[in-house]
């Protein structure tokens, strides 16, 4: 089922424009690092977010090197939010 | 001297320049027909491809734009011609066991070498423009520039695409009188195109001598999609290509063609804006489904419903995911 359902989803993706790709990217990422701070959470962790300036950049005119500079930083935001769930 | 006069010779100097400046090109074109010996027993591509090889390899002067005049005549008249002629000079050679250039074979490249000549001339004489805005022959242009430019970078695409534009220009009056099928037939061997570009790279890169600089550094240029309206105004556009595109491209794309098209523009707008929400709505609904069957917002939203009771377990099936969740980060 999950299968089908991420092939599904993927082929859904893959016909979406360029620029809401890029968007769904760095939304997937917030929502990630969102709950897992959520569920650190309610178990007794406090999850610490590592915010860098780069995340600010994406404007609506942002370049392709902030986008990647942005999710890069997202990346990075997500690790550690692992790091300190498991620490 | 009087001013009559003066305008003679003036003119007479342009036309001295004119016509050097032709015969220059007629000439590169003969030395490279030359050249290219038993390259016409496969008129396919391989006449084409050798001339762009040559030019890659930074053997010759010869400009970009040059390139573009002599590739267009090769596909709009010479290469076509050529073929009918090729085949006929093949059955001959084949049947007198004679696989070298041969008398008849190298009449036929004289015939050749003529015709060159001749539609040379008259291109520069034939002044209708009558297929300007052909679609299929935006398509050709739009495949020469793109290419042409990434072979030589320097040369600006919009001065680039002007000149084989202007060279167009002067020969589409005859193919207008062709016919459409003539015309498609060009637009599909405008296809070889991209085979030939792929092999000059690979001939770059195997010559030292070369100055690749700029050449990588231009952008990958993606073919366009293709887009028709039918007599009864339903516009077609090719999404799988479009939303390919990177933004730019789109953005160009869609300025060209509703610069082509300004009584539809707003149906084009509005095609793209409801294929583009169509898609949206997709992926949306997709996501959602996977989400809530398998994503983390399942196992984090049935979380909550645990600490709001926290006396009631909601789901012995989520509890448990969420325990394989944590085992899986220890």
């Amino acid at each position: 089922m999950i299968k089908e359902d991420f092939n599904d989803l993927m082929e859904k993706f893959k016909k979406l424009p360029l620029s809401t790709k890029k968007d769904e990217l760095i939304k997937k990422n917030k929502e990630i690092i969102s709950l897992l701070t959520m569920i650190g959470e309610k178990n007794n962790k406090k999850v610490d977010l590592l915010y860098n300036r780069e995340i600010s950049d994406l404007k609506d005119d942002y370049t392709e090197a902030d986008y990647i500079e942005a999710l890069y930083a997202y990346t990075y935001m997500l690790e550690n939010v692992i790091v300190q769930l498991l620490s | 001297m009087n001013d009559n006069e003066d305008i003679e010779r003036y003119e007479q100097r342009n036309m001295e320049s004119y016509v050097n400046k032709q015969n220059d090109i007629r000439n590169e074109v003969f030395r490279m027909v030359d050249n290219l010996g038993q390259r016409f027993l496969n008129p396919n591509g391989d006449v084409v491809y050798e001339i762009c090889s040559k030019l890659s390899r930074g053997n010759t002067p010869i400009s970009a734009n040059n390139v573009s005049n002599i590739l267009l005549n090769f596909y709009e008249e010479g290469m076509y011609d050529f073929k009918v002629n090729y085949d006929k000079a093949k059955d001959e050679l084949e049947n007198n066991a004679n696989h070298g250039l041969n008398d008849n074979f190298l009449e036929e490249k004289h015939k050749y070498q003529k015709r060159i000549n001749t539609l040379f001339s008259e291109l520069y004489d034939n002044e209708d423009y009558h297929l300007r805005n052909n679609q299929f022959f935006s398509n050709f242009v739009r495949k020469c520039v793109d290419r042409f430019s990434r072979i030589e970078p320097s040369i600006d695409s919009y001065f680039l695409s002007d000149l084989v534009e202007h060279h167009l220009k002067t020969t589409l009056k005859k193919v207008q009188d062709k016919g459409f099928d003539y015309c498609q037939e060009i637009v599909n061997d405008g296809k070889n195109l991209d085979a030939i570009y792929e092999e000059i790279q690979v001939q770059k890169s195997k010559q030292e001598d070369i100055e690749i600089i700029g050449i990588d550094d231009k952008p990958i240029v993606e073919e366009q999609p293709n887009f028709t309206i039918s007599p009864s105004g339903d516009i077609s556009i090719d999404f799988e290509k479009f939303y390919g595109l990177s933004i730019e491209e789109q953005s160009k794309f869609i300025s060209e063609t509703v610069t082509k098209h300004p009584e539809h523009s707003d149906k084009i707008f509005q095609t793209i804006n409801n294929e583009t929400d169509r898609r949206k709505k997709e992926f949306t609904d997709a996501k959602q489904n996977f989400d809530n069957n398998n994503g983390l917002w399942r196992v984090a939203s049935n979380q909550v419903k645990k600490d709001e009771n926290s006396q009631v377990i909601a789901n012995n099936q989520s509890s448990s995911e969420l325990s394989d969740n944590r085992r899986a980060f220890k």
